[in-house]
């Protein structure tokens, strides 16, 4: 494979393959069409008189079709070959593809073509080694179909794959004889079905309503063009801004995933196409950044984590009573208790979170009844950050997991295992508090006692509320704050001392409202100095760091979500001018990624590479990221709903002269909103 | 309206696992997270030819538990090993589900209103107390 893999999607099942619409999954090639997080395709490879072939192009139209423009063998320069072939594919529960056969010679011709098919039904948790099933796989041929089969004790999965011409078949895939006449064309419809048993042998698409259980390309892209009206419209003199706009519209659309507990409910999902599944952190950041644009998806979000809410303590999935969950997963390894995803409680953060999500979107959608209905998971939530969260009985929300084969070591955003360390690089014992789970803590409560006050009739909890955040914020401070440096530590370890490395974590201090005023200059200055600004924006790990290393995942890269709660912090510190600033080096970054903005990209230094290096990594395009340019747009244009109207305080960056948001939805109905640089300020 | 047909508890038959665990319900008669769920769901119990149907009403957060068949708005079946090992917490009925342990027949949402009414693996932890051990050690 040369070119980049080709990914198409509807929920979460999902086709990923090589430039040429082969799958060849192995160890170092994680393709394949997955579905519920297991893999019902892992082999389906296309042969014309037993040659590859290769790709002239890829026409990527839809987020859940694609085109492959092909020539048997590799292409040569100036000769014209005699056949090539289109694959048209498309998912929509299936995997439909069309492959077409042409001649281009006056003269008849006849060619073998050979699709070699397999299944591994590897679970999403072991496609990056040797897959060793624990069941029986069984493959068979009967009318026109060829069945694969895997089934472990009564857990059951099969793939049924059918042809509209009729092939010979053999245990490994389908053959066709083909003749063709001077420039005719040949082609035959493929159709690959993967199907999940629940007990019974029933069929899990059984529990869609009947009219969800097949959908087609036509829905697919009904529900697109609906979903697209229904966004604000944004007009500028910023081009970049208007196309990575678009794209994060189209691809949140892409990212909607309807669990099955809660039919017709899109949540965002983490991110395409490994973490196709309801991620407690992901989606309830997801659903902050595009609250003024889609609030529904917050609704929805609240409602599903508050469902599933822990009750109880599990020390497997670290689940305790009033914990947001971090992740489902409904493949082999969670039916066998192999991987905890049933669910996964590992987060310290979705908790807090969920409750100053709750608040963000009633203040934009003005919805009374929500925060009503909702209040026992809000209190629970609340009730786990003075409980169950404050694991060192000092006041501050840590961590610390339970389980050591397969939880997870850091339970912030940055889960990675070196995330979180001091000055000259060492690790902390595994018992931490980070610094920004103290500031969403924080906002959780000053949150929480709005809601209270005003929905729930309980003052004296409001009051309670106040009185713990404002004692919260003042021990912060004396804990937090590293005097030779003049920032807030990354971190407290089991003693309690500061975990002093200077990262990004801070910047999320003033998005939560945590910081003491007089700081904020200096926490603002390291934000935006050179060991943290790259140029393009904020790092993860500031240069110098004994851990610091541009092209590691948490401790040099350069996030984009990050960086717009970055930038919605510096905003209300009225940090205007800064966090345009971040706004613009993030928007021309997305200008080298076609409006899409990745994960993550490497922390060198602007000046230094001219172009953001994108990490490495699989998921595009990831919820969050998709998000980012929506609250950066937000943070521009100073929305902020104000009791029943929608305020605004423009401050764009230097050469962009204005932004228009029209209809965007919310309390007010739909209000328009505009942005202007006067004159004087033309940069 | 469900109707249901109450019937005196099999004392002799049920197992000792269903009787503590129903006890164990019924004692247990508000669970604050279910206090946005109203629905009814039904336990079918398989020992070998006959059936124990148990019917939970979730309202606000209270439940009511009673013994007998009735209509319920989502039914689990499963068979003697699949309700002790639930009730033993060496699953969860969300895992039971995937492994296909236990049958839902109904509104899915209610599969983690169960989930909520069994208890997690066997052995946990006070987070807390674990954080405490370490500080000591350390």
């Amino acid at each position: 494979m040369n070119g980049e893999p080709v990914q198409i999607l509807d929920g979460n099942t999902f086709v990923v393959s090589a430039d040429n619409g082969d799958i060849a999954a192995s160890e170092t090639d994680p393709s394949g069409l997955f579905s519920t997080d297991t893999r019902f395709l892992s082999h389906w490879v296309l042969t014309v008189d037993g040659q590859r072939l290769s790709a002239l192009g890829v026409d990527r139209f839809q987020y859940f079709q694609c085109r492959f423009f092909l020539v048997p063998g590799v292409p040569v320069q100036y000769v014209d070959p005699a056949v090539s072939v289109v694959r048209e594919r498309a998912v929509s529960q299936f995997l439909n593809e069309r492959l077409i056969v042409l001649n281009h010679e006056q003269e008849p011709t006849e060619v073998a073509v050979r699709l070699d098919v397999g299944c591994d039904f590897a679970d999403m948790f072991e496609i990056r080694g040797a897959v060793t099933k624990r069941g029986i796989c069984e493959s068979s041929s009967e009318e026109g179909r060829l069945r694969f089969d895997y089934r472990r004790d009564n857990f059951h999965r099969e793939t049924v794959i059918s042809t509209s011409v009729p092939a010979q078949f053999d245990g490994r895939g389908f053959s066709w004889s083909v003749r063709l006449g001077p420039q005719q064309e040949w082609h035959t419809d493929l159709c690959v079905e993967p199907i999940v048993f629940e007990a019974g042998e029933r069929p899990m698409t059984s529990r869609r309503a009947p009219d969800k259980q097949t959908r087609t390309t036509a829905d697919l892209r009904r529900e697109l063009d609906e979903w697209v009206a229904q966004a604000p419209r944004l007009d500028s003199d910023w081009g970049t801004l208007i196309s990575t706009y678009r794209r994060s519209v189209v691809d949140l659309a892409a990212l909607r995933y309807v669990p099955l507990s809660s039919p017709g409910q899109g949540v965002p999902a983490a991110g395409l196409p490994w973490f196709m599944g309801i991620f407690g952190r992901d989606s309830i950041l997801t659903s902050l950044q595009s609250l003024p644009f889609f609030p529904e998806l917050a609704a929805n979000t609240m409602r599903i984590l508050g469902l599933a809410q822990g009750t109880k303590l599990d020390d497997f999935r670290e689940e305790e009573p009033g914990k947001i969950l971090r992740e489902i997963r409904y493949g082999e390894s969670a039916a066998f208790q192999e991987q905890p995803h049933t669910p996964y409680f590992g987060a310290a953060d979705s908790t807090p979170l969920y409750v100053v999500l709750l608040d963000e979107y009633e203040r934009w959608t003005g919805d009374a009844d929500l925060v009503r209905r909702l209040e026992p998971q809000a209190r629970a939530a609340l009730g786990w950050i003075d409980e169950y969260g404050d694991l060192m009985r000092n006041g501050y929300v840590s961590y610390r997991r339970r389980n050591e084969q397969t939880g997870v070591d850091n339970q912030g955003w940055k889960e990675s295992a070196d995330s979180v360390s001091y000055r000259d690089g060492r690790i902390p014992s595994p018992l931490r508090a980070t610094c920004e789970l103290q500031g969403y803590a924080y906002d959780a409560k000053v949150r929480g006692a709005r809601l209270a006050r005003q929905f729930w009739g309980d003052p004296g909890y409001a009051e309670r509320l106040e009185r713990e955040a404002a004692d919260l914020k003042t021990r912060f401070d004396r804990d937090f704050w590293v005097q030779d440096g003049g920032y807030y530590a990354l971190a407290l370890d089991a003693d309690g001392g500061q975990v002093d490395a200077l990262a990004s974590n801070m910047g999320h201090l003033l998005w939560s409202g945590i910081v003491q005023p007089h700081r904020a200059r200096q926490v603002v200055e390291h934000l935006m100095g050179p060991r943290m600004f790259s140029g393009w924006g904020v790092r993860t790990l500031a240069v110098g760091e004994g851990r610091y290393n541009p092209v590691g995942y948490h401790v040099g890269t350069v996030w984009p979500f990050d960086n717009s709660f970055i930038a919605w912090g510096l905003r209300s510190y009225g940090f205007k001018d800064e966090a345009a600033r971040i706004a613009q080096g993030m928007l021309e970054a997305a200008e080298f990624f076609q409006g899409r903005l990745p994960e993550a990209f490497a922390g060198y230094d602007r000046e230094l590479t001219r172009y953001p290096v994108q990490y490495p990594t699989a998921c595009s395009p990831q919820a969050w990221s998709t998000g980012a340019p929506l609250l950066l747009l937000r943070t521009m244009l100073g929305l902020e709903p104000l009791e029943d109207r929608l305020a605004a305080d423009p401050a764009l960056p230097p050469g962009v002269s204005w932004i228009g948001l029209l209809n965007v939805p919310g309390r007010w109905g739909r209000v328009d909103t505009f942005g202007r640089r006067s004159l004087n300020e033309r940069g | 309206m469900h109707s249901s047909v109450e019937q005196a508890e099999p004392a002799e038959a049920m197992s000792s696992r269903e009787a503590e665990f129903i006890d164990e319900l019924r004692r247990h008669r508000h669970v604050g997270v279910l206090e946005t769920t109203v629905g009814t769901i039904r336990l079918d119990i398989l020992y070998g030819d006959r059936t124990d149907h148990w019917l939970v009403s979730v309202s606000h957060g209270d439940l009511h538990v009673t013994f007998g068949y009735g209509e319920a708005d989502c039914a689990f079946q499963m068979d003697e090993t699949a309700f002790r090992r639930l009730a033993d917490g060496e699953t969860v009925p969300f895992a039971a589900y995937l492994s296909n342990e236990i049958a839902v027949v109904g509104r899915f949402n209610l599969l983690i209103v169960l989930q909520q009414l069994f208890h997690g693996r066997p052995g946990a932890r006070d987070p807390r107390r674990l954080a405490e051990r370490e500080r000591r050690h350390s």
